[in-house]
C-alpha cells in the first residue's frame, strides 16, 4: 500500500427501508426496528400479501427537479438518489464535475429489472434491443456529471463488496481519485415468484416483523428488501488535503469461491472462511483485534449455519469472543445492495460505538452458535469492524473497515 | 505490480495473456454446444450445470475450454484462479419468455433458475463451479459496454495477491438478439466469446494493456483530460468481441488490436503484443 493512497471512506448515501441517510439508518438499526411489513406484490393474486421490506420513499436528489426525476424508473432513482446524496455528504457536491469522480456500481440484475418495470406496464423493450441504450450507470454519470470511468459489477449478493474493492483498487492505482461504491437493488414481482419458487423465502405470513431471523432455530428462509448504498471513497491523500470527515477507512478485502453449485452454499467452511483470512491478512488484522461482525446471515436454514462454521474456522479462538450480529433481521435482504448496507452497519458502529444486533434471534440454533448481539444494541469499543457477503455462483467476499485515528 | 505511473499522468493497466480461445454459435448451433461444449481431459464438468444456463454462458464456458486445449494447460492448474466475465445483455432471451408466462399465468410460471442462471454474475459463476477454480469469480458491464468494462475492471483487478491469475470472459450477440416472445430470435445472430488468461506482467509473450489517463499528481482538482467519447453503437458491435475474436484468430497480435469506444469509459487503448514468432505460431 502506498502511503497516502489508503482508500477512506468519506461520505454516504442510502435509500434503505429503514429510511434514508446513515444517520436515520443508524438510528434504527440501533434501536432494532424493523422495516419488514407486507405489501399487495404479486399481479395474479390480489388477495395475497407478501413479506417484503420496501423502501416508501426515494429522496430527490439536489439539483433534479421533480418531473425530470420522475422520467427516471424506480431502479435509477435509487441509484442516482444514493450517488448524489453521498456526494453531498462527502462535501464533494459543488465540485463533483471538476474532479475525476468515478462509479462502481453493483447490480446482479440489472437487465432482468428494466425489461420487467417496462413489461409490467405493457411494454416489449426485453424484444428490442436498440431501446436499451443506457446502463444505469450512464443515467447516473450524465444526471450527476460525473467524468471519471463507470462500471457496474456483480456478484449476486455480494455485489457492493466488489465495487468497493474495485474502487479500492483505481484509487491505489491513481485511476481516480474519488470514487462513489456500492449497490442497490429492488423489489420486482418477477424476482420475488423466482425466489419464492426457488423456496428460499420466508412464509411466516402472520407475523411478517418476525419472518427475518437470522441464526434463529425458526428460521425458514429470507425476507426480500429493496434499497441500497453509495460510498464515497477517496485516498487519503486527497481526503486529508481538504480536510474531509473520514468514516472510516476500507482496510481489507478478500474474495474466494465455494466452484461448488451455482446456488447452494458449500457445507466445507474452507472456501469462504479463506476469504475472511484474506481480509484481515488484505488489511494487517488479527482475528482477536476484530471488534464486529456484520454477517451476510439471511435467515436461510442452509445459509447461516454456513457462515457460522466460516467463521468458526477463520477467527479460531477468538470467534468465542467477537461480536456478531446479522442487520438483515431488520432490513430483509437488499439483494445487490445487502453488501453495502450492510458496510453502512459497520460505519453506524464504528461511529456510534455500538454494535446493532439480530433482532428475532430467540432461540439460537446450537449450529449458529456465535457470540450473537441478540435483540438489543450495545455500546462497545469498535475500531475494526468486518461484513461478509456471499452471493450466487460461490461467492465469497469479506470487507474489513477500520476506524482511522 | 502491473501498473506504473508515468511521468504525463498516464496509468498503463497492463497484464500478460498466458491463454486465449474463442468461440462463436448461432442459436441453432446452441444446443449441441450446451450438451458438449468441448473436450478437457481428466475433468468432469458437472452434467447438468449447462441445461439451463443463458447463451452467453454456454459459448463463454466453451470459449475457456478451447483455450485450455489450444495452450494445452490442465484445469488443476488454474484451482486457485480467479473468473471474471462480462456478458452483454444477459439473460435477455429468457427474460422474454419469462415475462410473457409471467404476465399471462403468474408467480407459479416462473422458473426458480431465471436469477441464478440469467444474472450478469452467471457466467462468472458458472465457469467457477464448472472448472473448480476457487478465486474470486464476478461480473462486469451487463450493457452496451460490457467488453471495455470487463477489460478495464480485469487490469485493475488483476495483482499479485493471493489470486495467481485472472480468466476474463468476454460475450456478445451480433448482431444483439431480439428475441420473439418465445425466446427465439433472429437466425443471423451469432453468440461470440473471447476467454483471456491474464497473469501479472512479467515479461511474456503476449502482453495486454490499457493506457488511462491517471489522476495528475499535485493538481487534485484539475479537470482530467479524459475524452469522452459519442456513444455508437455500430462502433462498439463493430470493434466488439467478434472483432477482438477475429483478431487473435488472425495471428496478427503485433498491431493494436483495436480501439473502443465506449459511453461510461475514458478511451481505453487495448494492445496485444507477441513478442516470440514462435509462440505465436503454436497459439495459432
Amino acid at each position: 500500500m502506498t502511503i497516502g493512497k489508503e482508500a477512506w471512506i468519506t461520505g454516504t448515501g442510502a435509500v434503505t427501508p429503514l429510511g434514508s441517510g446513515l444517520a436515520t439508518f443508524a438510528r434504527a438499526i440501533l434501536a432494532g426496528r424493523s422495516g419488514v411489513t407486507t405489501r399487495q406484490l404479486l399481479p395474479d393474486q390480489p388477495d395475497t400479501t407478501q413479506i417484503v421490506a420496501m423502501v416508501d420513499a426515494i429522496p430527490r436528489p439536489p439539483g433534479c427537479d421533480a418531473s425530470r426525476f420522475a422520467r427516471f424508473n424506480r431502479l435509477e432513482q435509487l441509484g442516482l438518489s444514493c450517488a448524489a446524496f453521498a456526494l453531498q455528504d462527502a462535501g464533494l457536491w459543488q465540485e463533483r464535475a471538476s474532479r475525476r469522480i468515478g462509479l462502481v456500481f453493483g447490480l446482479g440484475a440489472e437487465w432482468l429489472r428494466q425489461w420487467e418495470l417496462d413489461a409490467l406496464q405493457g411494454g416489449d423493450r426485453v424484444c428490442h434491443p436498440n431501446r436499451d441504450a443506457e446502463s444505469t450507470i450512464d443515467l447516473i454519470q450524465e444526471a450527476l456529471e460525473l467524468t471519471g470511468p463507470a462500471i457496474t459489477v456483480a456478484a449476486a449478493c455480494a455485489s457492493g463488496n466488489y465495487a468497493l474493492a474495485v474502487a479500492r483498487r483505481w484509487i491505489e492505482r491513481g485511476c481516480v481519485d474519488v470514487c462513489l461504491a456500492g449497490g442497490c437493488d429492488l423489489i420486482a414481482p418477477m424476482a420475488y415468484a423466482g425466489f419464492h419458487n426457488l423456496r428460499a423465502l420466508s412464509r411466516r405470513t402472520d407475523a411478517p416483523q418476525a419472518a427475518s431471523r437470522p441464526f434463529d432455530v425458526d428460521r425458514d428462509g429470507f425476507v426480500m428488501g429493496e434499497g441500497g448504498s453509495l460510498l464515497v471513497l477517496e485516498s487519503s491523500d486527497s481526503a486529508r488535503r481538504r480536510d474531509a470527515r473520514v468514516y472510516a477507512e476500507m482496510a481489507g478485502f478478500g474474495a474466494t469461491s465455494d466452484a461448488t453449485h451455482m446456488i447452494i452454499p458449500n457445507t466445507d467452511p474452507r472456501p469462504a472462511a479463506q476469504a475472511i483470512r484474506r481480509a484481515l491478512e488484505d488489511a494487517r488484522v488479527a482475528p482477536e483485534e476484530v471488534d464486529y461482525v456484520n454477517a451476510h446471515a439471511t435467515s436461510t436454514p442452509a445459509g447461516d449455519p454456513a457462515e457460522t462454521r466460516a467463521l468458526r474456522l477463520a477467527l479460531g479462538s477468538a470467534a468465542a469472543h467477537t461480536p456478531v450480529s446479522s442487520t438483515k433481521s431488520m432490513t430483509g435482504h437488499l439483494l445487490s445492495g445487502s453488501a453495502s448496507i450492510e458496510a453502512l452497519a459497520c460505519l453506524a458502529a464504528l461511529e456510534h460505538q455500538a454494535l446493532p444486533p439480530t433482532i428475532n434471534l430467540e432461540n439460537p440454533d446450537p449450529e449458529c452458535n456465535l457470540m450473537h448481539v441478540r435483540g438489543e444494541a450495545y455500546e462497545r469499543k469498535v475500531r475494526v469492524a468486518v461484513s461478509n457477503s456471499f452471493g450466487f455462483g460461490g461467492s465469497n467476499t469479506c470487507l474489513v473497515l477500520r476506524k482511522v485515528a | 505490480m502491473n501498473f506504473c505511473a508515468t511521468t504525463t499522468a498516464r496509468v498503463v493497466l497492463a497484464s500478460d495473456v498466458v491463454a486465449f480461445g474463442v468461440e462463436r454459435a448461432s442459436l441453432a448451433d446452441l444446443p449441441r454446444l450446451r450438451q458438449a461444449p468441448g473436450p478437457l481431459a481428466g475433468w468432469e464438468i458437472p452434467k447438468r450445470l449447462l441445461h439451463r444456463a443463458d447463451g452467453q454462458t454456454v459459448v463463454g464456458f466453451a470459449a475457456v475450454l478451447n483455450a485450455m486445449n489450444r495452450w494445452g494447460m490442465p484445469v488443476a492448474h488454474f484451482e486457485e484462479w480467479g473468473v471474471l466475465a462480462a456478458p452483454q445483455y444477459p439473460g435477455r432471451s429468457a427474460s422474454a419468455v419469462a415475462l410473457r408466462k409471467f404476465i399471462k399465468s403468474g408467480v407459479a410460471a416462473i422458473m426458480p433458475h431465471i436469477i441464478p442462471q440469467h444474472s450478469l454474475h452467471s457466467l462468472s459463476g458458472a465457469i467457477s463451479v464448472a472448472l473448480g477454480m476457487r478465486g474470486p469469480n464476478f461480473g462486469v458491464g451487463g450493457g452496451r459496454a460490457a467488453m471495455a468494462e470487463g477489460l478495464f475492471a480485469a487490469l485493475s483487478f488483476l495483482d499479485d495477491g493471493p489470486t495467481p491469475g485472472l480468466w476474463l470472459v468476454l460475450t456478445q450477440w451480433v448482431p444483439e438478439l431480439a428475441p420473439d416472445t418465445s425466446g427465439d430470435g433472429p437466425d443471423e445472430s451469432v453468440c461470440h466469446a473471447v476467454a483471456l488468461a491474464l497473469v501479472s506482467p512479467r515479461g511474456g509473450d503476449l502482453q495486454m494493456k490499457v493506457t488511462v489517463p491517471g489522476v495528475a499528481p499535485g493538481h487534485p482538482h484539475a479537470r482530467p483530460a479524459f475524452p469522452r467519447l459519442a456513444r455508437d453503437e455500430d462502433s462498439c458491435e463493430l470493434a466488439g468481441v467478434a472483432a477482438l475474436g477475429k483478431h487473435l484468430d488472425s495471428g496478427q497480435w503485433s498491431a493494436p488490436a483495436a480501439r473502443w469506444l465506449c459511453p461510461s469509459l475514458p478511451d481505453c487503448e487495448l494492445e496485444f503484443h507477441f513478442a516470440s514468432e514462435a509462440r505465436k505460431q503454436r497459439a495459432a
